[in-house]
C-alpha cells in the first residue's frame, strides 16, 4: 500500500486504520461538509441526479462485494432491489409500519431472497451462475406482477410516503439528499471495512482461485452464500431508497436492463475497488443524463433534413460511444486511473 | 385443453427454431472467444433493418434483399470485431462483455438515427404460401419458413465446421487459444469469421421476427432475451445444445402456456433452467471442465 | 513546467468554482412583472422507446402548435410559449430526473405533458406538490384521486367500454356477445382491466370469455389465440399498440379465426399502417376525427399544418393531434384565466378552474372535443372507427356514425 513519506505505523492500531494522516482526516471532513452543503449550492435537477447516484452507490456496494470481491457475476441485482422496494412499500402501506421499521425488515427480506437464489452457486460457476441469477431477474418481477396484484399493485405504480424522522419529513429532493447520502456514506464505510476483514479476504481468495481457497480452509459454499446475502442486503436497501427517491414503486424500475447496467457500473469503475465502484456509478449516471441533454443541441448542428433523425438517436449513440472509447483507453476501469492520479499527486512535484 | 396439445407442440417447435438461431449465434461467439455477447439483440434488429431497407427503399426482390442483408451482416460482423473487440484483445473478459453492452446501446442509437423510433413493417406476402392445416393443427407458413431457414442454416453451419479448413481452425481455437496459435492458426481471422457467422445468424432471426411482426429499435432487440435460457439449457459451449435448448424453450413456453396459462410460459422456461442447472451445472450438452490449481 | 501549468489550471478552476458558487447562491432573482416574458410548457415522454410509434408524433405536434401560437396568434396575450421536450426513452427513473430538472428552472414550467404511463404515475403526486398541471395518459392511477392531472383522452377503461357498448348496441342475436381480452402484460396494456369495466360488461350483457396476457417481446401468439379460439369469442379486445395488435391478428388469421379486434388509441394509424390488410374490419376507438374523413374542416386544417411543417406520413397519427390539442388547450385556459384574475395572480387554482369548466370545447375546427369537470379528469368524447381498405372509416351502426359519442363513466366508485 502506498502512503505519504514519513507515515510510519508504530502501533497495530495505526496499521489498521483507514485514516492515516491529518491530511486525510481534513480532506474527509471537508468532503463531508461540502456534501452536506450541496443541497444549498446546487439546483434541484442536479440534486435529483445526485440522489439517484447515492441510491445506486448503496446498491452497488452489494454488487462490489459479490462480483468485485467474490467473483460471482449476478444479473439479478435489479430484481433484488425490487424485493426490498416492494417489501418496504407493502409493509408501509398495508401494515402501517413507519419507514424506520419497514426498511430494515425489507432489507432482511431481500437478503433472504438473495440467499435463496444464491443456492445454485454451490454447484454452478462463472457465466452459468450469471444465468441462474438471470432466472431470478425474471422470476421476481413476474411474482410481483402476477401472484398478488392486490397487494403489490401488479404493473401499476403505488406511492410510498416520505420517511419521517422526529417530525422532519424527507419529502423534497433536497431533504432526501441527506437521507440517501447518510446511507451511502455508511454503506461505503461498511463495505470498505468488510473488504479488510477476514471475511473480505476469504471472498478475494474465492475470487482468485476457489479450489486453492478451499484447500486453504475457506468454506467456499458458506462464504459464497454470505456474499449473496450481503449483496442482497445492500441491494434491498438500495431498493428501499429508490422507492423513497421516486416516492413510488413500479416494477419497471427493477428489470433486467437495470441489473445489466449495475454490472456495467462496477466494470467501468474497476472491479474489486470501492472507490472504483463509486466512480463507476457517478460516471454512468452522469453520462446517462448528460447524453440525454446534450444530444438535441448537437443534433441542432446538422442540416434540417437529417436533424430530426439525428436528434432521436444521438443520445444513446453518444452514451455507447463514450463507454466504448473509455474501455478502449482505460480497460482497467476508473479505479486504475484513480490510483495513477494518487501516485502522481503524492510524488508531486518530483514525478517522473 | 388437452386436445389442443398437438397445436401447442408444433407452434413451440417452430418458434423454438427462431430462438435456436439466436442461441447458436450467442454460443458461436462464446465458444471461440469466451465472450457473452450482450449486443446480440441489437445486431439482429440491425440485420432485420438492413433487409427491410433493401425491400422497401430499393425494391429488391426478397431473395436479393436477404442476400444483401447477409452481405451487410458480413460487413457488420467484420467491423464489430475490428473496431470494438480487437482493441480489447487480452483484456479481462468482463471488460469485453461490457464493451458488447455499450455496442448494443450505440447500435440502438444508430438505428434510431437511420430508421427512427417508429415501428416499420415489411410489405406482406413476400414469403409465398399460406397456413398449412394438418388435421386440427394450423402451421403458419411464416413459421414454417422460419423453421426451414433455421434448419438450413444449421446444416450449413455443421458442414462448415466439419468439412472446411476454417471450420477446423475454429474448432481448434474453441478448444485452446494458445495451443492453436502455436499450431499456426491465425486467431484474429478466426475471431473475425466467428463474429461474421454470429451476425449472419442474428440477421436471419431479425428478418424472421421483423417480417412476422414489425421492427423497432426498442423492442426487436428484446427477442434476444428469449434465447438466454436456451443457451444455458444446452450449455454455453455446445452448438447442438443451443439448438436443442432453443427448441426446448419454445416447446415449454407453448405447452405450459397453452395448457395452464400463457403468462406462465416464459417464466416456466426459467424455472426449468434453474432445475437443470442444479442437476447439471454445465448445461445439458456443456463440457465438464476438469479444474486444477 | 508541469507544475506551473498545473498551478495556473488550478487557479482558473478555483476562480471558476468561486464564480459558480456566487451565481448559485445569488441566483436569478424571480422578477414579478405583471406579465411573464414566456410561458414554459414541458413534455417528458417516451419518444424513442417502446411506445415511440404512437407517442413519438406528439413532440412534433407540440412544436408545430407552439410555432403557430407564437407566430400566428402572437402568443398568449403577447406572452410567448416556450416548449421543453425531454425524451425519457421509456424509463421512469430518467423521467423523474428530467422532471426535477425542469421544475427547478426559473420560471418553472406550468404544464407537463407526460405520455408514458409508469412515469406519469410516479409524477402524479409531485405535480400536485409543485403546483404544476399534468396532462397524462388516462390510466386510473394517473388521474385519481383528483389532483392536478388531466387525461388527454377518455380513461382506457372508458374506451374499451365504448367499444364493447358499440358491439352490444349493434348485436342482432339472442345470446350475449362473447368478448375475449388479450392484452400486454404491463401498465398500459392492463389499464382497462378494472372492476368498473367488468361490472359494466355484466350490466349491459356482454360476456368476457377469456383474458390472456402477453409480453412485449412475444413473437408468436398462436398459443394464446388457440386458447381463445376454444372459447369461441365474437370479438377480441385489446389495449396495446405497435407490434402487439399485429401479433394478435397474425396469429388469429393463421388459426383461421374470423374474429376481429377492438382496440383503443393504440389502434390508430401508427399501428394500422404496419399491415392494413391484416386489420381489415377491426375497430379502433379514437379520441379524434379520422384523417380519412377528407371533408371534415378539422382534418383539412391539420393536414395543412402537417404540410406546412414538412411532416411525413409517419407524423400523421392521433398523437400529432394530441400535441396540438395540448398546446391549444393551454393557450385557451391560460388566456381566459389571465383575463379573469390577471397575469400577476395567475396560479394553478385559476387555471384548474378554467379547465374544470371546459365543456364541449372543439379546437382545430372540431377534430377533437374536450370536456373536463371537477370530478371527471378525462374528456369522455370518442369516435368509433373501423379499418376498411387501409382507412379508418366510421364503424357504422348505432354509435358508430363517425360522430363524437360519450364514453360510459368508468371513474372508480370512491372518486365519483
Amino acid at each position: 500500500m502506498w502512503r505519504p513519506c514519513g507515515t510510519f505505523d508504530d502501533t497495530y492500531e495505526k496499521d489498521v486504520t483507514i485514516m492515516r494522516t491529518a491530511a486525510q482526516w481534513a480532506v474527509t471532513i471537508a468532503g463531508l461538509v461540502l456534501l452536506g452543503l450541496l443541497p444549498f449550492l446546487l439546483g434541484g435537477g442536479l440534486i435529483t441526479t445526485l440522489n439517484l447516484i447515492g441510491v445506486s452507490v448503496v446498491s452497488i456496494m452489494g454488487l462490489h462485494i459479490l462480483t468485485g470481491l467474490t467473483g460471482q457475476i449476478s444479473l439479478g441485482h435489479g430484481a433484488f432491489m425490487g424485493v426490498g422496494a416492494y417489501a418496504m412499500m407493502m409493509l408501509m402501506n398495508l401494515t402501517g409500519f413507519s419507514f424506520w421499521l419497514a426498511m430494515p425488515l425489507a432489507v432482511l427480506t431481500s437478503g433472504l431472497v438473495g440467499l435463496f437464489f444464491g443456492l445454485p452457486s454451490l454447484r454452478i460457476k462463472g457465466f452459468y451462475l450469471a444465468m441462474a441469477t438471470l432466472a431470478a431477474q425474471f422470476i421476481i418481477p413476474w411474482t410481483i406482477i402476477n401472484v398478488r396484484p392486490d397487494l403489490t399493485g401488479g404493473t401499476s405504480t403505488l406511492t410510498v410516503d416520505a420517511p419521517n424522522l422526529f417530525g422532519f419529513a424527507f419529502s423534497s429532493q433536497q431533504r432526501i439528499f441527506y437521507l440517501v447520502m447518510a446511507f451511502a456514506v455508511i454503506s461505503v464505510i461498511l463495505a470498505r471495512n468488510l473488504q479488510r476483514s477476514k471475511v473480505g479476504r476469504a471472498f478475494v481468495a474465492i475470487r482468485d482461485n476457489d479450489l486453492a481457497a478451499e484447500i486453504m480452509g475457506v468454506e467456499i459454499f458458506r462464504y459464497k452464500l454470505l456474499a449473496f446475502f450481503i449483496c442482497s442486503l445492500y441491494s434491498g436497501l438500495g431498493g428501499c431508497l429508490l422507492a423513497v427517491w421516486m416516492g413510488a414503486v413500479n416494477v419497471d424500475s427493477f428489470l433486467l436492463h437495470e441489473s445489466i447496467w449495475y454490472l456495467g457500473m462496477i466494470i467501468v469503475g474497476g472491479l474489486g475497488s470501492v472507490p472504483g465502484a463509486v466512480f463507476g456509478v457517478v460516471f454512468i449516471r452522469f453520462l446517462e443524463i448528460v447524453s440525454q441533454s446534450i444530444g438535441p443541441p448537437i443534433a441542432g448542428f446538422f442540416p434540417d433534413a437529417i436533424g430530426a433523425a439525428v436528434k432521436s438517436g444521438i443520445s444513446p449513440f453518444i452514451f455507447g460511444l463514450v463507454i466504448l472509447l473509455f474501455l478502449a483507453y482505460e480497460p482497467r476501469g476508473l479505479a486504475h486511473r484513480w490510483e495513477i492520479f494518487k501516485h502522481f499527486y503524492r510524488r508531486w512535484p518530483f514525478s517522473h | 385443453m388437452l386436445s389442443l396439445l398437438p397445436q401447442f407442440v408444433v407452434t413451440g417447435l417452430l418458434i423454438g427454431s427462431v430462438y435456436a438461431l439466436i442461441a447458436v449465434s450467442i454460443v458461436l461467439v462464446f465458444k471461440a472467444t469466451r465472450i457473452f455477447n450482450f449486443a446480440v439483440g441489437e445486431l439482429l434488429a440491425l440485420g432485420g433493418y438492413f433487409c427491410f431497407s433493401f425491400v422497401v427503399w430499393w425494391h429488391f426482390p426478397l431473395w436479393l434483399a436477404l442476400l444483401g442483408a447477409l452481405m451487410m451482416a458480413v460487413v457488420t460482423g467484420f467491423l464489430v470485431e475490428r473496431l470494438v473487440l480487437r482493441p480489447l484483445l487480452s483484456q479481462s473478459l468482463l471488460t469485453i462483455i461490457m464493451a458488447t453492452l455499450a455496442l448494443g446501446v450505440l447500435l440502438r442509437g444508430l438505428m434510431l438515427m437511420i430508421w427512427t423510433g417508429y415501428d416499420v413493417a415489411f410489405p406482406k406476402n413476400l414469403l409465398p404460401g399460406r397456413t398449412v392445416l394438418v388435421g386440427d393443427v394450423a402451421m403458419s407458413h411464416e413459421l414454417l419458413w422460419a423453421g426451414a431457414i433455421a434448419v438450413t442454416s444449421f446444416a450449413a453451419l455443421a458442414f462448415f465446421f466439419m468439412k472446411t479448413n476454417t471450420g477446423l481452425r475454429m474448432r481448434a481455437v474453441s478448444e485452446d487459444h494458445e495451443l492453436s496459435m502455436a499450431c499456426g492458426v491465425n486467431i484474429t481471422v478466426v475471431f473475425a469469421v466467428t463474429w461474421v457467422l454470429a451476425v449472419i445468424l442474428g440477421t436471419l432471426a431479425g428478418f424472421l421476427m421483423g417480417y412476422r411482426l414489425s421492427l423497432a429499435p426498442s423492442y426487436t432487440p428484446l427477442l434476444a432475451l428469449k434465447a438466454f435460457p436456451a443457451v444455458i439449457f444446452g450449455g454455453l459451449e455446445s452448438i447442438t445444445g443451443a439448438l436443442v435448448g432453443g427448441l426446448v424453450v419454445g416447446l415449454i413456453e407453448a405447452v405450459v402456456g397453452g395448457l395452464i396459462d400463457p403468462n406462465l410460459g416464459e417464466i416456466s422456461a426459467y424455472v426449468l433452467l434453474l432445475i437443470v442447472l442444479f442437476i447439471r451445472p454445465e448445461g445439458l450438452f456443456g463440457l465438464k471442465r476438469i479444474e486444477r490449481i | 513546467m508541469m507544475s506551473a501549468a498545473g498551478r495556473s489550471i488550478g487557479r482558473i478552476a478555483g476562480y471558476a468554482l468561486l464564480v459558480f458558487l456566487v451565481l448559485a447562491l445569488v441566483g436569478p432573482s424571480p422578477s414579478m412583472a405583471d406579465k411573464p416574458k414566456s410561458l414554459a410548457v414541458a413534455i417528458i415522454g417516451d419518444l424513442t422507446g417502446p411506445y415511440a410509434s404512437v407517442v413519438g408524433p406528439m413532440a412534433p405536434g407540440c412544436e408545430d402548435a407552439v410555432k403557430y401560437v407564437n407566430e400566428k396568434l402572437g402568443g398568449i396575450d403577447g406572452v410567448k410559449m416556450e416548449l421543453l421536450v425531454k425524451d425519457n426513452t421509456g424509463k421512469a427513473a430518467l423521467g423523474i430526473q428530467q422532471y426535477e430538472e425542469l421544475i427547478n428552472m426559473k420560471p418553472k414550467p406550468l404544464f407537463f405533458g407526460v405520455p408514458h404511463t409508469p412515469t406519469a404515475e410516479a409524477l402524479r403526486e409531485k405535480v400536485l406538490r409543485d403546483e404544476a398541471i399534468g396532462f397524462f395518459p388516462s390510466s386510473i392511477d394517473d388521474l385519481y384521486p383528483q389532483g392536478n392531472t388531466y387525461g388527454f383522452y377518455a380513461l382506457y377503461a372508458g374506451m374499451t367500454a365504448t367499444a364493447v357498448r358499440w358491439v352490444k348496441d349493434n348485436w342482432k342475436e339472442e345470446r350475449n356477445p362473447r368478448i375475449a381480452i388479450i392484452t400486454w402484460d404491463q401498465a398500459y396494456g392492463r389499464a382497462p382491466l378494472i372492476p368498473e369495466f367488468f361490472d359494466y360488461c355484466k350490466k349491459i350483457g356482454v360476456d368476457i370469455v377469456a383474458q390472456e396476457l402477453f409480453g412485449v417481446r412475444d413473437v408468436d401468439l398462436t398459443t394464446h389465440l388457440t386458447r381463445i379460439k376454444a372459447q369461441k369469442p365474437d370479438w377480441l379486445l385489446t389495449n396495446c399498440t405497435g407490434s402487439g395488435p399485429v401479433a394478435i391478428m397474425r396469429a388469429a388469421k393463421e388459426l383461421g379465426m374470423k374474429t376481429k379486434l377492438l382496440n383503443t388509441v393504440g389502434g390508430g394509424w401508427g399501428t394500422m399502417r404496419l399491415d392494413p390488410a391484416l386489420f381489415e374490419g377491426c375497430v379502433s376507438v379514437l379520441h379524434n376525427i379520422s384523417y380519412d374523413n377528407e371533408t371534415h374542416p378539422g382534418v383539412k386544417l391539420v393536414k395543412q399544418y402537417l404540410k406546412e411543417n414538412n411532416r411525413s406520413i409517419k407524423e400523421q397519427t392521433n398523437f400529432y393531434i394530441i400535441g396540438w390539442q395540448y398546446i391549444l388547450m393551454i393557450h385557451k385556459v391560460v388566456q381566459s384565466a389571465a383575463a379573469k384574475v390577471g397575469w400577476d395572480k395567475l396560479d394553478t387554482a385559476a387555471i384548474k378552474a378554467e379547465l374544470n369548466t371546459l365543456t364541449n370545447w372543439e379546437p382545430l375546427d372540431g377534430i377533437v372535443k374536450v370536456t373536463y369537470t371537477e370530478k371527471k379528469r378525462s374528456s369522455p368524447w370518442l369516435v368509433v372507427y373501423k379499418i376498411e381498405g387501409g382507412k379508418l372509416v366510421p364503424a357504422g351502426g348505432l354509435g358508430g356514425e363517425g360522430k363524437f359519442v360519450e364514453a360510459p363513466d368508468m371513474t372508480p366508485e370512491n372518486f365519483r
